[in-house]
């Protein structure tokens, strides 16, 4: 495989499936929906295919470089770390869940041609922001992520779509502007003649100190908006809750990790000492995030969507905290995390969207007693609550622990008033937990449909995933412990 | 001299009155003009001195020639179906084109001024030619009013310029400035005819405080003269401004930048905030317009060579964008921002060249808007006008607003309720993929064209 350019291949793959999408005619939506189906699994395969040829180790692999706008040094430069490839893997695998969900009524047969165009279109703008090692790609990718979903959101999605999708584009596009002004005055300071993430990276130490952490502003914000850190998260519940179920999974599954994405990328290794200098406030606001999220979340306990998606900000928070204590143990946590939250809020994503397709509601005190009713969703629920608080055996777990243990000799204090945050993650999940399944059915809902097979082929998969990396977790931290520890010996040494 | 040539072929062959031989006339003429600028010797002075042929002119004719090539594409239709008098648009556009052709290879203040009058002419004319519509008749004179205080008071400058340098050629202009100032400053009388100049020319660019004809011209007028004005005859004022301000006046460039930066950013936050109210698309594309000059005054306000071929390439950029954004209304022959309405389920094509084209004007990467925002910024950052730099960012992220109205109606608002028939003839979309091609591909070779904007940039 060396020199094989495989990289660009999972790049233009999904594009090229989109560019297909577009002539096949629109009202054979069945054919569509296999289409993207099967674009998305060829896509996985790659990943695959990626995920066996990649060495774990520190550096970038399969590197590939062009010259494209020599005069301003950018090119087109793709390559993997380990934690790239972490997120790769997860985007494959995502997207084909997705694509499976997208047989679910809530898409039915209202304009699947563009849909399946957008979907395609979305999963290479989050292969190339995970792979992109230039700016101006980066960027570029950065925003076409924004506008397939901002269209996902906006056609597809529940009564409030519109004020969603606004919301939602407002927040990102100003914050991918604040993003780029930072590249821009990066690329300025360093004597605008590279786009290169790397070599930027290396030149930025030279920067005048004040300089330095206004640009680092500009970035984290651009970033944060995209966790979302709080107070930047209030586009998420609206955006997630809106979205139809296989793009809420995608948004929480892909889209947040972009932006810690970008502090692995772009801030750790470019101002490490400024990162360092606002370590503490990223943490403290990673651990808001972490309380905010759930005693939120204990107040959703009507409308599902929207219990899960701030619950996601509950656990992006613990991915931030990894990421201000920057030890490595914490930083491996929080990239397991991100994965982790990954499999675990797409499963409690596909199981809302479940019960909304047979019940079109979302409320939670109208659902109860599903184990009568269903009884295989229900367990599955029940799996997915208890990876979600954190069940040891299950990835959540793994992230968690891993997270707080690299955290404690840096913030002590934190990890406690975290500690606390979990607690209340653990309740809100059993009082979700017993609204759904417990108790009797409503009548008019006693006789539902159980999950189908279509449904537990889009489940099983992250359930899997859950328990694999629950019991075998180095089958992931071995793909991103060399990168890990390199980052931690360059923002602290030894810390 | 070509320009002059172009002219008196077209003029002549004008006066027949066949429909269609006339159209294929003038496309048949730009597309000639095009190609003979490559047979123009370059250095090379003409008309006794009034005119020089070098890069930067060569720049901006072959500019202004696919701007008018496009102008004339996306018309055809729309001047049979508003029964807009043919020969006449036609010939007016030509004169005005070739007007704006004569400024950009001037070096002559008297020149300079034949070249203003044949555009500014020849434009109050085409702005109200929608004989039926009485909007259109009050964008002509409004235009007109305003156009001819604005030519006196060019006039007038220039008049001093020769009454103290005894010449009016620009290397001369530039000479005397030189020596009666001191210290790269000029002298008060000077300076005084150097604003009035700078008035003059603002007007056509549509600076503020020189502006106010902006949106009611464009809005009355016939779209695709709306098209024309807000793209070839800037780009011509601009051509004639370079001239001046980094030729003839480039001895006192000390005097001007500061001015020309605060100029700028009075520009760029009228034009935008304005934009915002806006329900009329053609209005809000006037005020986007006086935006995006605000935005290549801050390169020239650097008075470096990079800001000087950044506001090149702005201007190219510019030119494709806007451009495009007319042509959409042109092809729906609507304007108000409800007839975008639904336009995604209409026409997908058209919907999505709409997107390109407003993203570009936002500045998105890696469309043209987003480098050119980008040389102008590096520019000015490099000049040491940093709140130039910020004002740039900052006014970019105010134009979201009116650009994403634009996109959200043409995605998600409801079709109206009776639409027109688009108009979508063979000549129509190949003005638009002309627009639409050069949008992307100024995004995805910049360092080709800005190569030749650096080529172009003539630098004392």
């Amino acid at each position: 495989m060396e020199g094989f350019p495989l990289l660009t291949l999972l790049l233009l793959f999904p594009l090229a499936g989109a560019a297909v999408a577009l002539f096949l005619p629109p009202e054979k939506t069945r054919t569509l929906k296999s289409w993207a189906l099967g674009v998305t699994l060829g896509e996985a395969f790659l990943v695959l295919l990626a995920l066996l040829s990649f060495r774990p180790g520190s550096g970038f692999q399969m590197e590939e470089r062009y010259a494209w706008i020599g005069a301003l040094g950018v090119s087109f430069h793709l390559g993997v770390d380990g934690i790239s490839m972490a997120l790769l893997a997860l985007t494959g695998l995502i997207f084909a869940v997705a694509a499976i969900a997208s047989w679910s009524p809530i898409i039915g047969e209202h304009r699947v041609k563009e849909y399946v165009v957008f979907l395609l279109l979305l999963e290479a703008a989050a292969v190339g922001v995970f792979t992109a090692l230039d700016y101006v790609l980066f960027f570029v990718f950065w925003e076409a992520a924004l506008i397939p979903t901002y269209f996902l959101i906006l056609i597809w999605g529940g009564t409030r779509r519109e004020y969603a999708a606004t919301k939602f584009l407002i927040f990102t596009m100003v914050g991918s502007l604040f993003m780029l002004v930072g590249i821009v005055a990066l690329w300025l300071g360093a004597g605008a003649s590279t786009f290169s993430i790397g070599e930027l990276a290396a030149r930025a130490g030279e920067l005048p100190a004040n300089w330095k952490k206004w640009i680092f502003l500009a970035f984290a914000l651009g970033f944060a908006v995209k966790v979302p850190l709080w107070p930047l998260h209030t586009w998420l519940p609206d955006a997630h809750g809106q979205a139809p179920t296989p793009v809420s999974v995608i948004l929480a599954a892909i889209l947040l990790k972009m932006g810690a994405y970008g502090f692995f990328r772009v801030l750790l290794p470019t101002f490490p000492d400024v990162v360092r200098d606002f370590a503490p406030v990223i943490a403290a606001l990673g651990v808001v995030n972490i309380v905010y999220g759930a005693l939120a979340t204990m107040a959703q306990l009507r409308d599902f969507k929207r219990f899960v998606a701030y619950s996601s900000i509950s656990h992006m928070g613990f991915v931030m905290l990894g990421i201000a204590a920057g030890t490595s143990l914490s930083l491996g946590g929080a990239v397991f995390e991100s994965v982790s939250h990954g499999l675990i809020a797409g499963m409690l994503f596909l199981l809302a969207g479940l019960w909304y397709d047979r019940t079109h509601t979302l409320d939670m005190t109208r659902l109860g007693g599903m184990n009568v009713a269903t009884p295989v969703a229900a367990t599955l629920l029940t799996f997915a609550a208890m990876a979600n608080l954190g069940l040891p055996g299950l990835s959540g777990f793994i992230a968690e622990f891993s997270v707080l243990l690299g955290t404690v000799e840096v913030f002590r204090s934190l990890v406690y008033v975290a500690l606390l945050g979990l607690v209340v993650v653990a309740a809100f999940n059993l009082i979700m937990l017993h609204r759904v399944v417990m108790g009797q059915p409503r009548e008019e809902f006693a006789l539902l449909p159980d999950a189908d097979r279509r449904e537990l082929w889009s489940l099983v998969p992250l359930m899997a995933g859950t328990v694999i990396l629950g019991l075998f977790p180095s089958l992931l931290t071995r793909l991103f412990n060399g990168s890990v520890m390199e980052l931690a010996a360059y923002l602290g040494g030894g810390r | 001299m070509v320009g002059v040539g172009i002219l008196l072929l077209l003029l002549d062959l004008f006066l027949p009155s066949r429909r269609t031989v006339l159209w294929l006339v003038a496309l048949g003429g730009s597309l000639l003009a095009l190609a003979s600028l490559w047979a123009v010797p370059v250095g090379r002075a003409g008309l006794g001195g009034l005119v020089f042929s070098d890069g930067f002119g060569m720049f901006f004719r072959t500019l202004l020639l696919v701007v008018l090539l496009m102008v004339e594409l996306v018309s055809i239709e729309y001047v049979r179906g508003k029964g807009i008098p043919e020969g006449e648009f036609l010939a007016l556009l030509s004169f005005a084109s070739a007007g704006a052709m004569f400024m950009a290879v001037s070096i002559d203040l008297v020149a300079l001024y034949i070249g203003l009058e044949l555009l500014s002419l020849s434009s109050y004319a085409l702005a109200g030619l929608l004989l039926a519509d009485p909007r259109s008749g009050e964008a002509s004179l409004k235009y007109f009013l305003n156009g001819a205080l604005a030519s006196a008071v060019f006039l007038f400058g220039v008049s001093i310029f020769y009454g103290v340098s005894g010449s009016t050629d620009l290397g001369e202009t530039a000479r005397s400035l030189a020596q009666r100032g001191a210290d790269l400053r000029p002298d008060p009388l000077s300076l005084a005819a150097l604003f009035l100049v700078l008035g003059g020319i603002g007007f056509k660019l549509g600076m503020v405080p020189f502006h106010l004809w902006v949106p009611d011209t464009y809005e009355g007028a016939p779209t695709p003269v709306s098209a024309f004005l807000s793209v070839g005859s800037k780009a011509a004022a601009l051509a004639a401004f370079l001239r001046l301000f980094f030729w003839a006046f480039a001895p006192v460039r000390e005097s001007w930048t500061a001015a020309l930066g605060v100029l700028s950013l009075l520009t760029m936050i009228l034009g935008n905030t304005a934009a915002l109210h806006q329900r009329n698309v053609k209005r809000m594309l006037g005020y986007s317009s006086i935006s995006h000059v605000g935005y290549i005054l801050a390169g020239l306000a650097a008075g470096t060579v990079a800001g000087f071929s950044a506001a090149l390439f702005y201007a190219a950029a510019y030119a494709f964008m806007t451009f495009g954004a007319f042509a959409v209304l042109v092809a729906l022959s609507r304007e108000e921002m409800e007839d975008l309405g639904g336009l995604y389920r209409r026409e997908p094509v058209l919907a999505f060249l709409t997107l390109l084209f407003m993203l570009s004007l936002l500045g998105i990467p890696p469309l043209g808007g987003f480098w050119a925002k980008l040389f102008v910024f590096r520019a000015t950052v490099e000049a040491g006008m940093s709140w130039l730099a910020v004002a740039v960012a900052a006014n970019s992220v105010i134009s979201i607003g009116y650009y994403y109205r634009v996109i959200r109606t043409a995605y998600s608002s409801p079709s109206p309720e009776e639409a027109p028939p688009l108009l979508a003839g063979l000549p129509l979309q190949l003005g638009l993929a002309l627009a639409a091609a050069g949008v992307v591909l100024t995004g995805l070779f910049p360092d080709a064209f800005l190569r030749w904007a650096e080529a172009a940039a003539f630098f004392p």
